[in-house]
Formats: structure tokens, sequence, C-alpha cells
């Protein structure tokens, strides 16, 4: 398969998509898909089906744990790995979600990063999850 | 006899307001309770709701002369244990030889109990504890008239009680919760432009080192947007937690609003939002907090831009003189719109729907300045259709 790797950006942050784009294209030549709110993101994994998504945890109206719900129910995107952003610092709010959406999901985002990102975990984050 | 009861009793009720210190408060009242019915001793045994136990306050003479600091007594015990199950008087001549006397709990002092009267104190139909005064010193026994004297007292100590318990929750609560929920929040808030700069950085190295005219000027416009921000946030906490009174000076403020619709051009323009004036050219020089009104407007202006998600979106600033030479503010957009629900919230400190983008200071902040002002601000909305804010100031005098 010779199409470049598609990954697909959520964050209500413009500025912090543009970050995360950097970082990629430090890390390889993808083609970058941003969304700028939950709703229009789960709807352009659906319809753009990319091979990651980043998805940013607090945005208004719809947020990045709902999205994730909602993903993981669907048959054509369950499977998509995903990497969840967050300015949530508190690690037991985190550990919370990661129980519940195992327990109820059977699955689980497979990495959490922090806000402000550390470019190099990115970029580790998603190697792992682009080649796992 | 009617005089003298209410000269015993009137300061009392006039000055339990003035305390602060509820110990004081508990001295006080055992004070007031042996003069009032001439008891050599008196004593507050205090319920604890949690336990449902009572404890004797430490100030209670009785437990001072035994050398301990308090004492915790077991619910039903004694007769004070009693007045507590009950919720009703005990007045005994001889204390000792009654059924219910429990040396440890009734007569815990070095003295000898005789005649006894307690009753209980209630309010809001909660136990707050027994207010009890023993050996009546004239004539050895109390009277019927002591104990209704007494129960007026403790009807009203309770009930102090209670208000001053009820104050320390809420003010321990509220600006417990609230501090480290807004906490909490600003420092999201913070975070997420913590990350914008450490992004704009990063773009502005790669565009340097790659020498990407283009990489560089998209960074650097992403490190100038964030760092306004941070500088927005800070001032808005800063204004919050300022408690001076406004910096007055006479301010056109028509040309205040023309500055505004300068500075905001620039961001309306690329978000496709048309800026409407619509400026009273009799609001002549009024006195205000310039910097604080130039926030406000800012503050609801930024509000409407976030609001706006339509083609063809507009904000519209105008400004009025109204009756008495104050003068009316009206922002609008046509917007989303608020809900009912967030609308009762929109000016709470820490309230945001914006997600991330949000500190939730912004409208506090502008309702606190509007407030210094002695002036209101009222939001009108409809969801779908768009949101009005309308400030009003009154004319103020302070002037040079």
């Amino acid at each position: 398969m010779n199409r470049k790797q598609r990954i697909l950006v959520v964050d209500d942050e413009p500025d912090a998509i543009s970050y995360v784009k950097a970082i990629l294209s430090d890390l390889g030549d993808f083609e970058v898909i941003a969304s700028y709110d939950g709703m229009d993101g789960e709807t352009k994994a659906k319809t753009e089906h990319p091979d990651l998504i980043i998805l940013d945890v607090m945005m208004p109206e719809k947020d990045g744990f709902k999205v994730f719900y909602d993903l993981r129910k669907n048959q054509q995107c369950k499977d998509i790995p995903i990497i969840m952003l967050t300015g949530v610092a508190e690690k037991s709010g985190i550990q919370f979600f990661k129980k519940d959406m195992k327990e109820f999901l059977g699955s689980e985002p497979i990495d959490y990063i922090e806000k402000p990102i550390d470019p190099e975990r990115l970029k580790i984050s998603v190697k792992n999850a682009l080649n796992g | 006899m009617v005089r003298p009861t209410i000269d015993r009793l009137y300061p009392v009720f006039q000055t339990s307001g003035s305390f602060t210190d509820i110990e004081q408060y508990f001295n006080y009242i055992t004070e007031q309770a042996k003069t009032l019915v001439s008891a050599r001793y008196g004593c507050l045994a205090l319920f604890d709701k949690i336990t449902r136990e009572f404890y004797y306050f430490k100030g209670c003479e009785e437990i001072k002369n035994a050398g301990t600091s308090y004492q915790r007594i077991k619910p039903g015990k004694g007769i004070i244990g009693w007045v507590a199950k009950h919720v009703q008087p005990v007045r005994l001549k001889d204390a000792r030889a009654d059924p219910r006397f429990v040396k440890e709990v009734d007569e815990p002092g070095n003295f000898r109990v005789e005649s006894i009267l307690a009753v209980p104190m209630v309010s809001r139909n909660e136990l707050i504890g027994v207010l009890k005064v023993v050996n009546q010193k004239p004539r050895g026994a109390f009277t019927l008239r002591d104990q209704k004297l007494l129960t007026i007292l403790a009807a009203h100590a309770a009930l102090f009680i209670d208000n001053i318990r009820l104050l320390e929750e809420n003010l321990s609560q509220a600006s417990l919760s609230d501090l480290g929920h807004g906490i909490a929040s600003s420092a999201h808030g913070l975070k997420n432009i913590l990350n914008n700069l450490d992004g704009g950085a990063y773009i502005v190295e790669r565009g340097v080192s790659g020498k990407n005219i283009g990489m560089v000027n998209e960074g650097w416009d992403i490190l100038k947007r964030n760092s306004q921000r941070m500088r927005d946030i800070v001032l808005d906490m800063l204004l919050f937690s300022r408690p001076g009174a406004p910096q007055y000076n006479k301010t056109d403020i028509n040309k205040l609003c023309r500055d505004l619709y300068e500075l905001v051009y620039e961001n309306a323009r690329q978000k496709k939002i048309e800026v409407v004036l619509d400026l009273d050219p009799n609001v002549a020089l009024v006195c205000v907090d310039p910097k604080g009104i130039h926030r406000c407007i800012l503050n609801l202006i930024g509000n409407a831009f976030d609001a706006c998600n339509k083609k063809n979106n507009y904000v519209r600033i105008k400004t009025q003189v109204i009756k008495d030479d104050g003068i009316k503010i009206m922002v609008s957009d046509n917007g989303r719109g608020i809900s009912k629900a967030n609308l009762e919230h929109i000016f709470d400190v820490f309230f945001s729907t914006k997600g991330s983008r949000g500190t939730g200071l912004g409208l506090a902040v502008t309702k606190k300045i509007i407030s210094d002002h002695n002036g209101t601000i009222a939001v009108s909305s409809k969801l779908g259709k768009g949101t009005t804010f309308t400030i009003i100031l009154p004319k103020i005098e302070a002037c040079v």
C-alpha cells in the first residue's frame, strides 16, 4: 500500500493543531486532517477512515471522551487507534476514565499525552500506534 | 416580675449578634443562664450530630473543676441524655434522688449537685445541645418560671449557634470548592495556552532551521496570539481579585468603542464577522474607569465573536443616553444564543461553556466592574437567534 498514512487531529484550539501538525511533519510524511470540534471530528473519523486519531479531551459541546465512546460503538471506526490529548493533570481522573472505558467498551485509548505536549513523547506514541 | 425578666433577657438578645467567636458566646450564654435563674453553676452540652454523642463545652465550670478539658457523653445517658432524647426539659429539686441521675454525666465536677434544671436547645427541628443550670441559690429549687425563662434563652442561643455554624459551613465549603474548581479550571486554561506557546516556539525553530519563512511567520503569530491570551487571563484574574474602587476619569465612551472596533477589526475580518457601531452622538464625556469599561466591552465582544456560527454574522455595539444622564451600552450578536439553563450561570466565576478556551472569568469580571460603577448588566438571549448584553451606568460625579 503506497498511500500516505492519514492522521485526524481533533482539537478546539487551532494553534494546538498547528503544533501537532508540525511535530508530525518531523516524524514523516503524513496527510493530516484537522477538525476543530468533537461533532465534526466524529463525522470526519467516519467518512475519512484515518489510520490514527489524535483527540483532545476538553472541547465545548462534545468532548473527547464522548467522541471516543461513540467511535468505539461504530463498526467501521472501532479499531482506529486513538491517542488522547489532555490538559487534565489529575492522573486519578484519567485512571478513572481508563477503567471506565475498559469496563464498558472493552477498549481504551492507546495513549494519553498531557498538554503542554512533549514533542518527543508524541512522536514515540504516534510511531507505536501506526506500527502496532 | 415581668419587667426585671425583660431587663435580663433584653441585653442577651441584643448582644448575641456581636459575637464572632463561638466559644466566647458559649461562655456568655452560660453566664447569662446562671444569672437569669440565680443558679450556682451552669453548663452547655453540645450535641455532635456525627457521633450522636454529647460533649460539655470546654468552658464549662463543672469540667474545669474536674480538671479535664471536655468529656463525651453517650446518648441517652444521665439527665442531660434524657433531655436530649425526649427533647423535653427536666426540673428537679433533688437530682441525685432521680433514677435518671448518672454521676459521671450529671455531676462530673468536684461539687455536689442538688437542684437541676436542664432544657433542650433546638433549632430548625434539630437538637443543638442542652443548657443546664445547677443548684438554685436562694430557694434551693428551680421554679416553673425559671424553666420558661431558660427555655427562651436556650431557644435563642440554639438559633444563634445554628446560624453561626451554617455560616461557617457555607463559607468554608463555598470558598474551598470554588477555589479548588477555579484553580483547576484556570490551570487548565493556562496549560492550553502554554501548549500553544510551546507549539509556536517549536514551529518558529523548525522554520528557522529549515529556512522556511512561512513557518517562522506562522509560529510567530501563534506566539503573539497566545501571549495576548495569557495577558488577558492574568488581567482578568487580577481585576477579579482586586477589591479596589474604580479609577474614575472623564471618558469619551464613543471614542472608547471606536478604539475597540479598531482593536478587534482584524480578528473580525478573519472570522467573517461584521462589527457595527451604533453610537449615540449625545453621549458626552462620562465619568467611568476607562480601563475597566474597556475590559468589559472587550469581554462582551469576545464572547459575541465566539458565539458567531452563521454565514452572515454581525456584532453590534450600541451606546445611548438614558434618563438622568446615565448611559446604556449594548453588545449584541446574531450567534448561537445561550440556553436557559446556562443563562442562570453565565456571570458565575469559573463557569464556562467554551471548553479549553474558556476560563469562566470574563463575565464574572465584567459584572464586578459594572457593579463597582453602581451599574447593572443584563442579558437576553434566544437559542439560534443571538444574544444581547446591556450595561447601564448611572451618572457618577466622582470625576474632578
